[in-house]
């Protein structure tokens, strides 16, 4: 019974251990497409930025309200990164962060160029600005090559950590699976011996009777159930040896009744005898028929008595059979 | 009467009503013998009395009821003549009327000194006050039955029967010819019953 407790415990534990795992693992997932999402945003911003950037060279009066604002949402999305990629732990990623962020700078330091030599007008700013844009131009390719690494980096990191979960899960499931098998193992014993027992015990209530009662045999089983097995098979000889010295007694009682009948007869004979050579003696009549009762009686007795031992010898028919 | 009621005719053994059971038809035995009797535990035969001819054979168990209750097994010994008489319709038209209940009332009362006869067989008579009373009152049917029928009707041993039967004869109360018992003193033999 020990063992089936533990392994019952060991099973609840594997089940809630599972459960987190799973929950782990979906937290992951969504994180993982949180990162993403960040990152294929960062890159759209750098090329729109330099999307802006080219159309601002090519039409100097026009606005730099779209620059400035896809500028700010790139910063934003770099602020909130930070938070989410701290809970990956791999130096690659680490350093191909900081290798975007330096980029980033550069990116940033150059559109800001821009933005400064866009308002002057100069015999040279033509050509300082297509310097300029130029430049921005390679940083935004820089910039999307490194993205592009980055997620190729965290999705073999994200593949990596997937793999080290789903072993983790293979292994507990079979462990899961072994644990339930050799439970069952264990329990199919028991069970088996409560049905039997539960059979044996439904019989003798609703039949009212113990007849049929037989010892439980059971195979490979646990100790507490060879116990249990015992005390029940012990209480079912008990009482089949008290039906039988029952018996026993009453077939002596009977033996001891038909003496007595016999010495009942030969005084009834006597008084029979005494009443033909006599006249009818009234007290004599009396205690004859006295007689005749009590000889009655013991008869009806003994028959009874007899018919209880036969009940009761139907009653243990099966150790009877058993003996034979 | 006539409408309420039907005449049958039974083969003996057959069975009118079985104990514990309801009825609606009032059953009077014209001609033919019937016996009631009871089933114990180990399903024995416990007999209770003869009902002759001319003598009600339903059960009264509640006036006020429209049913009637069979207290215990009744089966007919002799081909027998039944009227059948719907017990609603007799109360409606006659016992409400006042017509018939004393002769109702007179059924009612030998069945209670049958009853009475059961009582003093059982609990209070010992086996040679049961044989002689048998012997003394229904003489024919002593006569008619077994050895062994008797001492089962008298809850007995056949040993006993025997023992008695010898010792009535002894006494010279009783003579037994040819299995056949024939009465030499009624008064002593109703003296071993009546004390």
């Amino acid at each position: 019974m020990t063992k089936i407790k533990t392994v019952g415990a060991l099973i609840f534990a594997l089940s809630i251990i599972l459960a987190l795992l799973f929950n782990y693992i979906s937290k992951q997932n969504r994180v993982n497409s949180e990162l993403l999402n960040t990152i294929n945003m960062q890159k759209a911003f750098t090329q729109e930025v330099s999307k802006n950037v080219f159309y601002i060279y090519k039409n100097p009066n026009s606005s730099h309200k779209e620059l400035d604002k896809y500028m700010k949402k790139f910063a934003q999305e770099m602020n909130t990164r930070e938070n989410k990629f701290q809970i990956i732990s791999s130096k690659e990623i680490e350093k191909q962060n900081k290798t975007i962020t330096k980029e980033w700078n550069k990116f940033y330091l150059s559109v800001q160029y821009f933005r400064d030599q866009s308002k002057v007008t100069s015999t040279y700013s033509t050509l300082v600005l297509q310097k300029t844009v130029n430049n921005i131009y390679n940083k935004n390719l820089m910039l999307v090559v490194n993205l592009n690494k980055l997620i190729e980096l965290h999705q073999v990191y994200f593949e990596n950590q997937l793999q080290n979960y789903r072993t983790i899960q293979y292994a507990l499931f079979i462990l899961l699976f072994l644990l339930l098998i050799y439970l069952f193992t264990q329990l199919k014993v028991t069970i088996s011996f409560i049905q039997k027992f539960l059979y044996t015990s439904q019989n003798i209530i609703t039949k009212s009777t113990i007849k049929e009662l037989e010892p439980i045999e059971v195979q490979n089983s646990t100790s507490d159930i060879l116990e249990a097995t015992n005390n029940f098979n012990f209480l079912v000889q008990k009482i089949n040896s008290s039906i039988d010295n029952s018996a026993t007694s009453i077939e002596h009682s009977v033996k001891s009744l038909e003496l007595v009948e016999d010495n009942i007869e030969d005084l009834l004979d006597l008084v029979a005898i005494m009443e033909e050579n006599s006249e009818v003696d009234r007290e004599l009549t009396k205690r004859e028929d006295t007689l005749i009762q009590s000889l009655e009686e013991l008869t009806t007795s003994a028959q009874n008595l007899k018919a209880l031992k036969e009940a009761l010898h139907n009653l243990t028919s099966h150790s009877n059979l058993k003996k034979h | 009467m006539a409408s309420i009621s039907t005449l049958c005719n039974y083969n003996k053994e057959y069975v009118l009503y079985y104990e514990q059971k309801h009825s609606q038809n009032l059953l009077f035995l014209i001609s033919g013998l019937a016996k009631a009797y009871k089933i114990d535990k180990h399903d024995n035969e416990i007999f209770l009395y003869y009902i002759h001819n001319n003598s009600l054979l339903s059960e009264i168990e509640d006036i006020s009821s429209d049913n009637l209750y069979s207290f215990s097994n009744i089966e007919l010994i002799e081909d027998s003549q039944i009227l059948s008489v719907n017990y609603q319709q007799f109360k409606k038209y006659f016992l409400n009327q006042n017509l018939l209940s004393i002769e109702l009332i007179n059924e009612i009362v030998q069945r209670s000194q049958k009853l009475q006869f059961l009582v003093n067989r059982e609990f209070i008579f010992d086996s040679v006050a049961k044989v002689a009373m048998m012997i003394a009152t229904d003489l024919d049917m002593f006569n008619r039955l077994k050895r062994n029928e008797i001492s089962l009707q008298l809850h007995i041993q056949p040993a006993t029967l025997s023992r008695v039967l010898n010792r009535l004869k002894r006494n010279k109360i009783i003579d037994i010819m040819q299995g056949k018992v024939t009465i030499i003193d009624m008064p002593s033999l109703k003296k071993v019953y009546e004390g």
